[in-house]
């Protein structure tokens, strides 16, 4: 017998009966004023929340007197929080407003929203969006460098540049050209399988332009670097490449998450947009 | 939809990178490889209430491979020449506290330590009031309530692995790092920490909550490399620090500077870095009065969290990296260490998660602060700092195998390194005593001089000959940017704990003769236009390359060298948005730039000593005979005289008034004459009639040198006078002439 009325005493369901008696007193006590109004519902669900809160903080399940102690607190947030609504204490405060966007964020970004992608709808993401899983086109190529500080300026060297294209634009890649024909350049003179980015790192953007429109096999005019003038031989150009879906199957998978779960969100704000009229309003001096 | 897919591309882009052909290169294959060492997101504390709340680590890699991305104002920024590798360092105190405690609701917010970090509204007014409140807290105990190290663990953990995401070897590395910011009396004592990527890495930072003192920062580390965990520092902003960045006598617990310091900070201070947003730390004018070119993006009156009616100025003397590594240099030479021993790199500190690197595209560095042109040039206060004065970010370069962690971390750690004010420029600096007969025109010259000769940031190794070293020096401009002007090695030299700098042109562009007046290479044409902010690339050089001896070298006496090299004139910033926005040039700053590059030191050590048989200490007074004066008899001497003095080191001559009204002057200083270190720009001062009072403290004469106290102790032995300055280490270089120099100078009557 004793261990039954033990047993009772730690059910949920007791602790429910009491809380609720409790809670009902409570309810009557406040809602002597003014009934239709100023109601209070504490549900199981809630009261679960409460107890199970002091649970994780404390890991045993609260007494009676202290989980009095927090639906009593609980209440009387409750209470302080109608009032404040009533009062509009929420306009215009400005954490308010930032936790009710932040709010509705978290809840429209959740990840688990996306849904698994299907074989076939991954394949035709992969199809449309072919250029963020090309390989940038690449070029090997080398270069006669004429320097502005040995040839007495920039427009010098482009006159012995123009001047010496004449002489080698028969020749090929493997032409050997004499050593003295341009001069002496500070970093490599052949580079081969080089992205255009690569090219704008070392020589600038101009002759990176430049690069990327020449032809295959064959000598360029000259082309300005930030470091004078040069003349280039194409030896090979890359263009750019796509791999097999077969072979990067896993990779587009995660291209699509990475994206819808950016996407998810942004798309849910855009339409929440359209549903607006935003104007602004400048004043007479347009600020 | 276009911003989407760019994001997609940079996280796929690890995917398909393929793993390196890691062959064992040779140095000469080492290429010029530019990056970011210094770098904040919205994980920093502080840059929640500049309003970047934007751009966290994924944007900053994506911006640093080229990627067009949103300034925290709403408009886009994109890098001009992407960069090759980049270390994000986010401050480790209280990361992540600020967004978590400003959602309203969670745990922290609630917190009290909490409630002054709380931002009430989005004005600038409030972004000051919010980074005042959080040096505030930093100054303070660490707030137990916000520094849970499980937290600190956790962003740690997912900082790697957003850096992990975007490391793609031989393309673009991401190094792990993070900033140790500690900060005593408003003094910036700011590292970066970088940990080598290896199969361990540390449980979490630690940061200045644990303790304010980098000498605990060192000790943490040596800990960490105990347990197989290689890691380095990078101190910075040296000019913000009043003088604790490179102290010489006591270290930031008071403790008297010994050996075991000295090493523990080589051990694990690697590097500095020189310039950045937020002004450069090479060198000062008042310390460096004949380097023409010292005053370059100077931001003086720094002091982090300084409130604005705070009257504090900080110091300059022990806050710039060129007297570090001469005072270095002398700390070497009389007490057997050298703690200064450092490279240099150059970065950003931007608060934006992307940095601007080249005048032509500053956007500012600090979120709402210094984000439109029309704020940047107004005359604000910025969280004390007025905005003209800063500028681009510098850049980070290594002499590196590949582009991959493990190379770039070694280039850092061996000091094979140099910094740039921003643009790309390539700078190489080898030295050796059999270097002489190098040909710089062919292309084996490298090989040569890493076979023959040292690379940067290195000591020379010894030699048993007195013949003066070979320095190789090449320079390549940015091919976006402007050509060479020339370059210059920075030498610094001390005897007898004086320590000295002579500035050498070493080449330059075209056919400027050296000017015998002043024995430097005159300015080069200035193509600048202000009323346009246009220049040309009409002079100046693509490349500049020489050897060069040292023409004053002294075997019996420690040295270091380094080079800089220097872009011909540029508009700055605020000429070029003045113009755009067709408002007054701000005369607070100049309306030209010319950017630079330093190389990393080297460092010459004699194996011979002679200093002992011709210096004269206090011991040796004491032995001689000799004593102090002192007191009534010291005012007597001094206070109202003038005395004639000449400095045996430097066989220089000069006198010192001492006015009745306790100013002092200095004259018959020319310019031309050696001056050892904090003597200031003595003849200018003459020239103009600019005292400095003076005062009796200590039985000492003390007068006041770039915020720093400096000392006379006067000694008589028979019937001469010797002075010793405070900060020559104990030795008395000074003696007081009988006779006064010149004939027609009033006679100085006092005796004892």
């Amino acid at each position: 017998m004793k261990n039954t009325v033990k047993n009772f005493l730690t059910e949920p369901l007791f602790h429910f009966l009491i809380l609720a008696t409790l809670v009902f007193g409570l309810y009557g006590f406040l809602n002597t004023e003014n009934e239709s109004d100023n109601s209070i519902v504490i549900s199981a669900n809630q009261l679960d929340k409460i107890s199970n809160r002091f649970r994780l903080q404390w890991n045993r399940v609260p007494t009676n007197q202290e989980l009095e102690n927090l639906v009593e607190l609980h209440v009387k947030e409750e209470i302080l929080y109608q009032e404040a609504l009533k009062l509009g204490l929420d306009e215009n405060d400005q954490i308010v407003r930032r936790r009710m966007a932040q709010k509705i964020q978290f809840i429209e970004e959740d990840v688990s929203k996306i849904p698994v992608p299907e074989e076939e709808m991954l394949r035709t993401w992969f199809n449309e969006n072919t250029h963020l899983f090309s390989t940038p086109k690449r070029v090997s190529f080398k270069h006669l460098y004429f320097s502005p500080d040995k040839n007495g300026g920039m427009q010098k060297s482009f006159e012995l540049a123009s001047a010496t294209f004449e002489d080698v634009k028969e020749a090929n890649f493997e032409t050997k050209l004499p050593a003295d024909i341009s001069d002496q350049f500070m970093g490599q003179d052949h580079f081969s399988n080089v992205s255009v980015s690569y090219i704008q790192k070392q020589f600038g953007s101009e002759f990176a332009a430049g690069v990327a429109q020449a032809t295959d096999k064959a000598w360029t005019k000259p082309i300005r670097s930030g470091f004078g003038w040069h003349l280039v031989y194409i030896d090979d150009i890359e263009d750019e490449s796509l791999p097999e879906y077969s072979a990067i199957k896993d990779t587009v998978k995660g291209a699509w998450l990475e994206v819808s779960k950016r996407t998810v969100w942004e798309d849910y704000y855009n339409g929440l947009l359209e549903k607006y009229t935003v104007s602004i309003e400048y004043d007479e001096n347009g600020v | 939809m276009t911003d989407r897919f760019k994001i997609a591309k940079c996280a796929i882009a690890v995917g398909l990178a393929t793993s390196m052909n890691v062959a064992a290169a040779q140095p000469e294959e080492r290429k010029a490889l530019f990056g970011e060492t210094h770098l904040h997101t919205s994980w920093s504390m502080d840059v929640f209430s500049m309003g970047n709340t934007i751009n966290g680590p994924d944007q900053a890699y994506m911006y640093a491979k080229g990627e067009k991305i949103k300034h925290p104002l709403g408009y886009d920024i994109q890098i001009t020449t992407p960069l090759d590798f980049i270390g994000v360092t986010d401050h480790s105190e209280y990361v992540g506290i600020m967004v978590e405690g400003n959602t309203p609701g969670s745990a922290v917010s609630k917190m009290s330590d909490m409630q002054p970090l709380i931002k009430r509204d989005d004005s600038p007014e409030e972004a000051t009031r919010l980074v005042q409140a959080i040096f505030g807290l930093w100054a303070k105990p660490p707030s137990k309530q916000l520094n849970d190290p499980k937290v600190a663990h956790d962003i740690w953990t997912k900082n790697l692995a957003i850096a992990d995401k975007y490391n793609d070897p031989g393309t673009f590395t991401t190094l792990h790092s993070y900033e140790y910011s500690s900060n005593i009396n408003n003094k910036n004592l700011h590292r970066n920490i970088f940990i080598k990527p290896g199969d361990k890495t540390i449980y979490r930072p630690f940061s200045m909550l644990d303790s304010a003192h980098p000498e605990d920062l060192w000790k943490w580390m040596d800990t960490q490399r105990d347990n197989g965990i290689e890691l380095l520092a990078i101190s910075h902003n040296a000019n913000f620090s009043s003088g604790l960045m490179y102290p010489t006598d006591v270290d930031s617990l008071g403790r008297p500077i010994d050996a075991a310091w000295a090493e523990s900070r080589m051990r694990n201070e690697r590097l500095i870095e020189i310039k950045q947003t937020k002004g450069s730390s090479e060198v000062h004018p008042l310390l460096s009065p004949n380097d023409e070119f010292a005053q370059f993006e100077l931001v003086t009156l720094g002091m982090i969290g300084q409130p604005e009616t705070d009257g504090k100025i900080p110091q300059i003397v022990s806050s710039y990296a060129r007297q570090a590594l001469k005072d270095g240099v002398t700390m070497e030479d009389v007490k057997g260490y050298n703690p200064y021993k450092f490279g240099f790199v150059g970065a950003s500190d931007t608060h934006n998660g992307a940095a601007p690197y080249r005048q032509k595209n500053y956007f500012g560095d600090l979120g709402v602060f210094n984000g439109t042109a029309e704020k940047r040039l107004e005359q604000s206060s910025m969280a004390g700092f007025d905005a003209r004065w800063f500028g681009p970010a510098g850049r980070t370069g290594v002499w590196a195998e590949e582009n991959t962690r493990e190379s770039i971390f070694d280039a850092l750690h061996r000091k094979e390194t140099f910094a740039t004010s921003g643009p790309n420029i390539k700078i190489r600096f080898f030295a050796g005593w059999e270097l002489d007969n190098l040909n710089l025109d062919g292309k084996s010259w490298v090989k040569e001089a890493y076979d023959s000769g040292v690379s940067m940031g290195s000591d020379l190794p010894n030699s048993n000959k007195d013949d003066a070293p070979t320095f190789v020096v090449a320079a390549t401009k940015d091919p976006d940017s402007g050509n060479l002007d020339r370059i210059q090695i920075v030498k610094g030299w001390t005897k007898n704990g004086q320590n000295f700098e002579k500035v050498y042109d070493v080449v330059w562009s075209g056919d400027r003769k050296v000017d015998d007046t002043t024995d430097k290479v005159p300015a080069i044409q200035n193509t600048v236009n202000v009323e346009k902010a246009t220049y040309t690339n009409e002079f100046g050089s693509v490349e500049l390359k020489t050897t060069w001896t040292d023409p004053d070298f002294d075997p019996n006496l420690h040295a270091f060298y380094y080079a800089r090299a220097l872009e011909i004139p540029t508009p700055r910033w605020t000429t070029l948005q003045a113009v755009e926005l067709g408002v007054k040039r701000p005369g607070v700053v100049p309306a030209i730039v010319q950017e630079r590059a330093w190389a990393s030191p080297i460092w010459y050590n004699p194996t011979k000593d002679k200093k002992a048989d011709e210096s004269l200490t206090v011991a040796k007074i004491e032995k001689m005979g000799g004593t102090q004066v002192k007191g009534k008899d010291l005012e007597t001497y001094v206070k109202g005289k003038a005395l004639f003095i000449r400095n045996n080191v430097t066989g220089t001559s000069f006198k010192i008034r001492y006015a009745p009204e306790m100013n002092s002057i200095v004259m018959y200083v020319g310019r031309d004459e050696l001056q050892p270190n904090l003597t200031g720009d003595l003849e200018l001062m003459e020239y103009l009639g600019i005292t400095t009072p003076y005062k009796f403290k200590n039985d000492q004469v003390v007068t006041q040198f770039g915020g720093k106290e400096i000392g006379l102790s006067i000694y008589k032995v028979k019937d001469t006078y010797y002075i010793a300055r405070s900060n020559e280490y104990g030795f008395v270089n000074y003696e007081v002439l009988k006779e006064p120099l010149s004939s027609f100078s009033e006679m100085r009557e006092s005796s004892l």
